[in-house]
């Protein structure tokens, strides 16, 4: 299930939108063959993420000469993504166009000579350079060489070649940051004759198809996507005619359509799969023209339902326009509107809220409900690089949040309410076990992040490894639930001045004095390091006003300031901040700090 | 039909549509190369719901051997 968009719509496209104020996002491209082709289709593909990619393309065939000399063009360009392209047939011919004719040791011996090819070259990049990259698969012959015979044996050709492609992952994991793009995959997608062209493979060493490229610069996209933290966090869903058939307002419980046979069985199969979503951690929200009640006894009662109302952070069932709804939900959830997927049947509503808040992902199901699961499979919006245990628990975390802001509203005195929480906050210094929350909090943080400075996982082991560096993080737990890791801090002490790097949190959290306790946490961490002085800078980016005043509200001075960023300084070391007193207890101990409450 | 082709040329080199003359080829555009060649016989193949054999792509180097080999496909 694909666009068919003719290439020169493509490029209208492309050359239609206004690109001056989109980063410039560098690809490198080490290939044995030609893929020049895929350059708009990737251009394409990248103008929702608002990027302007930019290629280089390694001379054909010269990966290894690349990936070796440290003064080799692909490293002077600092790209922010290497793709190795590597075809089969190019390193190895006989393996793809005479397998039989050769014995079982020639095989093996070409077999260890590709998987060696692999790997001394990704560890060659490694040894220069620490970008992301994605390396294809090999392709598997759709018509084996045996034939029906062929894989029936694990030593004949298709087998091997699904060897080596297995094989190819445990390679890839001997190394950070690199992916697979699996070829197969996106040929089972299209089919063998739309993956391939066989005329331009013998007019110039081009193996793709049109329908290939569109696919296969939409599968980078992802990844791009991915790496840059830009995966969609919450899911807003319409009710009627999208969870169920029918109406329940006017249907009734008894008659809505849900179950095991159709059209019941694809709404069922469609709640499956946005159960699935909800383990891997993405937010399910409600926003539907409904009574309240009809929707909840409906999602409570009904005895085929999966998703129950515990499952949602947010349930809008009024009359009031989606699009302001979807705003409520984004702030309730303190979520950016660009981390929202909603989907609805109704065209009408999409169109609205796509109109009214584009930043929000409208999806419109097809008319079909049988079709409703492979097509927002094939949108393909949630993908990640990593699952942490940190991402299953979101939702529930969540929930506590949106329990707390319901609370918030019905009581007066805020302290009282704060108090009531049993805040028990937790500063630690960052070890093996937090990094990958800790780097991941750092691509994510948009709101509350002074200096948005996005990190990956080695570069926080690297400043762990740091003398001259801590990396803290926090952790807030209350009567709602464990918020999990939601601060982090990274400082830099030198010539007895300490510079606060990064300092960010969760915007869940924000508003409740978590950081104040964390600036004075960054501060005695200071006076432990000797440091007379600590220096702070805000820088400005689109999402993070609501932090520009956070350090002279704390009693820094500004020293400078411009346009886009500010510097401040605190010398009053020794003097303690004005800490609320509501949190039950603050744990500094796994962070080395003496913290002395007043 | 002219006028669909050097649209799709147009935009397919990202050129006004004027510079597409009846006289034009891939020595005389700067955009054209074998590169841009083959998203150009792309574009075309999709326009018109035609495929060209590998024989014609090698030849398709002017405006008007691209025209003519289009209306024998379409006929």
């Amino acid at each position: 299930m694909f666009e068919n968009l003719p290439l020169n719509s493509i490029f209208k496209k492309i050359n239609d939108t206004n690109r001056d104020d989109f980063p410039t996002y560098k690809i490198a491209i080490l290939r044995n063959i030609t893929l020049e082709s895929i350059k708009p289709y990737v251009e394409y593909h990248t103008l929702k993420q608002k990027l302007r990619p930019s290629f280089y393309f390694c001379e054909f065939d010269n990966i290894m000469q690349n990936a070796l000399d440290s003064q080799s063009k692909l490293y002077q360009l600092a790209p922010d993504l290497i793709i190795i392209a590597i075809n089969g047939e190019i390193l190895s011919n006989q393996l793809y166009q005479n397998f039989i004719s050769l014995d079982k040791n020639e095989v093996n011996d070409k077999l260890e000579f590709i998987k060696e090819h692999f790997r001394n070259t990704i560890s060659a990049i490694r040894r220069n350079s620490n970008t992301p990259i994605l390396i294809h698969s090999l392709e598997t012959p759709t018509y084996p060489s045996l034939g029906i015979l062929d894989y029936q044996c694990i030593n004949y050709q298709i087998n091997s070649f699904r060897k080596v492609n297995m094989d190819l992952i445990s390679i890839l994991q001997e190394f950070e940051k690199t992916y697979l793009i699996d070829l197969d995959l996106i040929k089972a997608r299209l089919g063998e004759n739309n993956f391939k062209d066989q005329r331009y493979w013998h007019i110039g060493k081009a193996p793709f198809s049109k329908d290939a490229y569109f696919e296969l610069a939409k599968e980078y996209s992802k990844f791009i996507s991915a790496l840059n933290g830009r995966s969609k966090k919450c899911i807003v869903l319409d009710l009627d005619n999208t969870l169920w058939g029918g109406i329940i307002g006017e249907d009734g419980i008894e008659n809505i359509k849900l179950g095991k046979s159709y059209p019941g069985s694809a709404f069922l199969e469609f709640q499956n799969m946005i159960l699935d979503l909800y383990s891997k951690g993405v937010l399910l929200a409600i926003c539907s023209k409904n009574n309240y009640d009809d929707a909840i006894e409906a999602l409570s009662q009904h005895p085929e339902m999966i998703l129950r109302p515990e499952q949602f952070v947010s349930i809008k069932t009024n009359w009031n326009d989606k699009a302001s709804n979807i705003k409520d939900i984004a702030s309730e959830l303190n979520i950016g509107l660009d981390s929202i997927v909603f989907i609805d049947d109704n065209k009408f509503e999409t169109n609205l809220v796509a109109n009214q808040i584009p930043e929000v992902t409208a999806v419109t199901l097809p008319e079909d409900p049988s079709g409703y699961v492979s097509y927002v499979k094939s949108l393909d919006l949630f993908n990640t690089l990593s699952l942490t245990s940190e991402d299953k628990k979101r939702s529930t975390m969540y929930h506590a949040e949106s329990k707390r802001k319901t609370l918030k509203q019905s009581t007066t005195n805020i302290e009282d309410y704060l108090k009531s929480l049993e805040m028990c906050v937790t500063i630690l210094t960052a070890d093996k076990y937090s990094t990958p929350r800790i780097a991941q909090l750092t691509q994510r943080t948009n709101q509350f992040n002074l200096t948005t400075k996005r990190y990956t996982d080695s570069d926080i082991e690297n400043f762990m490894s740091s003398n001259s560096h801590d990396v803290l993080y926090l952790k807030l737990n209350d009567n709602f639930g464990d918020s999990g890791i939601v601060g982090v801090a990274i400082l830099n002490h030198k010539n007895n001045e300490t510079v606060i790097d990064s300092l960010m949190l969760s915007c869940r959290v924000i508003g409740r004095g978590v950081e104040d306790i964390f600036l004075q946490s960054c501060i005695l961490k200071a006076m432990q390091r000797n440091s007379q002085r600590v220096l702070a800078s805000y820088h400005k980016t689109a999402k993070n006003s609501q932090v520009k005043t956070f350090y002279s509200q704390n009693g820094f001075d500004i020293i400078s300031k411009d346009e886009e960023s500010s510097i401040f300084a605190y010398d009053k070391i020794n003097k303690q901040l004005n800490i609320p007193n509501y949190f039950k207890t603050i744990d500094t101990t796994g962070a080395d700090i003496t913290w002395n409450q007043e | 039909m002219e006028s669909r082709i050097k649209n799709i040329m147009a935009e397919t080199f990202n050129i006004p549509k004027e510079s597409i003359t009846d006289e034009c080829s891939i020595d005389s555009i700067e955009h054209w190369d074998s590169l841009s060649h083959t998203n150009l016989i792309m574009a075309l193949e999709q326009n018109f719901g035609i495929s060209f054999k590998t024989d014609e792509i090698i030849d398709m180097l002017n405006f008007k051997l691209i025209k003519l080999i289009i209306e024998e496909k379409l006929n």
